[in-house]
């Protein structure tokens, strides 16, 4: 059975994942593009976490660019000078480039995987907050594997109603991050950025 | 799960350079350091580095066989803060490995170009908690610049270029790289090319020029110009420039633990080391300062003591460094420089015309009379009489390396040299027993200098195995003993700031060091009073190998001026007159 096709219900303004989002000061949204080398993941997270800096989500995967990775990181600076995150990462040899894209005009997207019973899906999208989307990815017997998506905010306020039905169970993503304005989050550093 | 084999370097050029057939790791590896202009490692064998030791004979290099993996790195950072070179050493897996962060974290902290290779168990084994397998990556992630593990001998020349050039360049640091002993023993017909990097390892290019007009605009307005510099300063070769900034200003320079030495201590302008243990005048120089200009040091708390009462009068604070990070750390500078310390001061003394500050001259002088350097006369041998007596023996291209506690700040205070390079210490890190190790690796770097170690008898125990090291090797190093039969700063805090309870800082047993050191084969001598510092002195500097001199020195010889802890820098506490 082929999925059917994203429900999609109508967006609220402010609420479609492609206008600015501001964080308060202390969470920080840090895009950071690393080469891919064996345990340089360990050394961005062995970095924050010793810095003072709890990482709230990351998401990590390939990038447009061959050997490059793109990490997606949402920091809670808890009572430290935030501008660290930015000036401890770039020192990082493995590190191609590392953006604070808090203020930034942003797109962030978040994607949760859903076990849901079968007969409850379609009052769970009906339920779905403005601005997410619901699509089955697999149906087998009484359970149904469903992927909501959206701006993380509505995406977490989505899996907070979810969590009212024991039956279901879920996994979201740590949100994605790319910086729409201009000189976004894949242009280089016009200094070059070779300090360490 | 899927559990998919890790490739180090998917997008890695195809090797190319050929090189002898059936060469073997271990022969890159030791090819390479000679490329790089090594002359002597300082490590141990062991299990997963024997093939490196196997053909160790057949390369130009001094090997110094240390007696423990801590005192090689310390050894390596010795070498390297005396030299400006890059210092090696070598550890095995496991324990041989771990013994070494110690040593990479004092000299990563102070940024000291070190590169320390260890063995790791064989490649396919790694992760299955081998005999003597431990992490060294990640538990040296802290306390490295960068590291890497090999698993194909082809990289070895690549990564090893890489390291070197990584450890050396911008502010320097300590690098590792782990090789498994197969990898070790693995033979090769061609090697990689260099490592090619998205965003390649430079240093910083020029400081901005317009932000050093700034800068310049500031001092020359200045009524009451201070200049505070670190080790940046003796990396980047820039104590001309910093005495002649000074002249030209007519600003008093006072200096960091680590910048002992990058200005003339007997020059005018000098006011010695700033902060918490810093010279009265100094710290009274820094809260009273219009314009602060601080190059090549970080502004740690040992610095600034209390933050918000750190320069309190100044108007513009310039902060220079290398390293962005350390800008707007703790001190917000408004006025912050990213770059190399010498070429910002000539930049700054080219927009400089000279100035005369009379008024602010005569101040810094009644300052100098007011708060003197005073310790007591109480009949007991004095640490500072023993360091003059030491110093006076020292020409201008000998080498002092303290320790860490009271002999430390003693030493330092006490230092009358006009160069860098030639007053040692673990500044960041604090990290006792680093004297007698680092003085040896700095004699290795420069036989035939005078090389003093200068600690306490906490310190000197905790690396003291090294003496053999230093017989063995010819390495004939002086070690000055300053007993106080105590952990002295640790008892001086509970003293003056945890309400007097002495707990757990006396050394009960200390031992004869004279029989120590004979026990070593060093010379050994004891001294009680002070007509006995010079002769004992002449005895062990013209012993022809290592020496060991046990100063009994007054037990409650203190560190004066302090700031009390959460203080600010004006509220040092003087030494009581006597």
């Amino acid at each position: 059975m082929s999925p059917p096709a994203i429900a999609s219900p109508p967006l609220a303004p402010g609420a479609d994942g492609l206008t600015t989002t501001r964080h308060p000061g202390r969470i920080r949204l840090i895009s950071v593009r690393v080469e891919d080398r064996r345990g340089v993941l360990q050394r961005v997270t062995n970095l924050l976490g010793r810095r003072g800096f709890g990482i709230e989500t990351c998401a990590v995967g390939p990038s447009a660019e061959p050997g490059v990775v793109a990490i997606s990181l949402r920091i809670d600076a808890g009572t430290q000078a935030h501008d660290q995150i930015v000036k401890q990462l770039t020192k990082l040899i493995d590190v191609v480039s590392v953006e604070d894209i808090t203020s930034s005009a942003t797109v962030e997207w978040s994607t949760a995987l859903v076990d849901l019973r079968s007969d409850e899906v379609d009052q769970a999208f009906a339920r779905l907050p403005d601005g997410v989307g619901g699509q089955v990815v697999r149906q087998a017997g009484a359970r149904t594997i469903t992927a909501i998506s959206g701006p993380p905010g509505p995406v977490e306020e989505a899996l907070t109603e979810l969590r009212r039905r024991p039956s279901s169970d879920w996994i979201c993503s740590g949100p994605l991050a790319l910086n729409t304005g201009p000189g976004g989050a894949s242009a280089p550093d016009p200094r070059g950025r070779s300090e360490r | 799960m899927t559990i998919t084999a890790t490739v180090d370097r998917p997008t890695r050029p195809v090797p190319t350079a050929s090189v002898t057939p059936g060469t073997t790791g271990a022969e890159l590896l030791l090819a390479a350091l000679v490329k790089e202009g090594v002359d002597t490692v300082f490590g141990i064998p062991g299990g997963a580095n024997l093939p490196i030791y196997q053909h160790l004979p057949d390369f130009p290099l001094r090997h110094v066989l240390v007696r423990h993996e801590q005192g090689a790195a310390h050894m390596a950072d010795g070498y390297a803060r005396a030299s400006g070179k890059v210092g090696v050493c070598v550890a095995t897996s496991g324990p041989g490995a771990l013994n070494l962060i110690t040593g990479l974290a004092t000299a990563h902290f102070d940024s000291v170009p070190v590169v320390a290779i260890t063995g790791q168990v064989a490649a396919a084994t790694i992760g299955t908690d081998a005999f003597q397998e431990s992490d060294v990556i990640g538990s040296s992630l802290s306390v490295t610049k960068h590291s890497y593990q090999i698993l194909d001998a082809a990289d070895i020349p690549s990564v090893v270029a890489e390291a070197f050039h990584i450890a050396r360049t911008g502010r320097p640091g300590a690098v590792l790289i782990d090789v498994p002993k197969d990898v070790q023993q693995q033979r090769v017909d061609a090697v990689a090319e260099p490592i090619q990097r998205q965003r390649p390892h430079r240093a910083p290019g020029r400081p901005d020029r317009s932000q050093l007009i700034q800068a310049a605009g500031y001092l020359k307005s200045a009524e009451r110009p201070m200049i505070l510099a670190g080790r940046g300063v003796a990396i980047s070769g820039g104590q001309a420039a910093l005495r002649e900034l000074a002249e030209s200003c007519d600003a008093p320079v006072g200096t960091t633990l680590l910048g002992t030495g990058i200005f003339p201590s007997t020059h005018p302008l000098a006011l010695g080391l700033v902060g918490f243990m810093g010279t009265g005048y100094c710290n009274r120089a820094v809260t009273d300062c219009d314009i602060l200009l601080m190059v090549g040091m970080r502004a740690d708390d040992r610095v600034t003591c209390r933050l918000d009462e750190f320069a309190p009068r100044a108007t513009h604070i310039i902060h220079i460094n290398i390293d962005p990070a350390e800008l707007g750390k703790t001190v917000k500078a408004d006025c912050q420089i990213v770059g190399d310390a010498r070429a910002a001061l000539e930049e700054l003394h080219a927009q400089l015309a000279a100035q005369s500050r009379p008024q602010w001259r005569a101040q810094l002088e009644a300052w100098r009379v007011a708060h003197p350097l005073r310790h007591p006369n109480n009949g007991l041998l004095q640490p500072q009489e023993v360091l003059a007596a030491c110093y006076a023996r020292l020409g201008p291209d000998d080498i002092t390396v303290a320790d860490v506690g009271l002999n430390q700040i003693w030493a330092a205070v006490a230092w009358t040299g006009d160069r860098p390079g030639h007053f040692l210490n673990s500044g960041g890190q604090g990290t006792m027993g680093f004297a007698l190790p680092a003085a040896i690796g700095a004699q290795a770097a420069f036989p035939e200098r005078q090389v003093l170690s200068v600690s306490g008898e906490g310190g000197f125990v905790m690396t003291l195995q090294e003496l053999a090291t230093a017989v063995e090797s010819r390495l004939p190093v002086k070690a000055v003993v300053l007993n106080n039969r105590q952990l002295g700063m640790v008892r001086q805090f509970q003293d003056d700031f945890y309400g007097g309870v002495r707990s757990q800082v006396d050394h009960l047993l200390t031992p004869d060091f004279v029989m120590l050191a004979q026990a070593f084969g060093c010379f050994g001598a004891v001294v009680h009073q002070s007509s006995e510092i010079g002769p004992a002195l002449d005895a062990a500097f013209a012993h022809p190998g290592p020496a060991v001199v046990d100063f009994e020195i007054d037990p409650n010889a203190n560190v004066y001026p302090i700031v009390p802890l959460g203080k600010g820098l004006s509220d040092f506490v003087e030494c009581p007159r006597s």
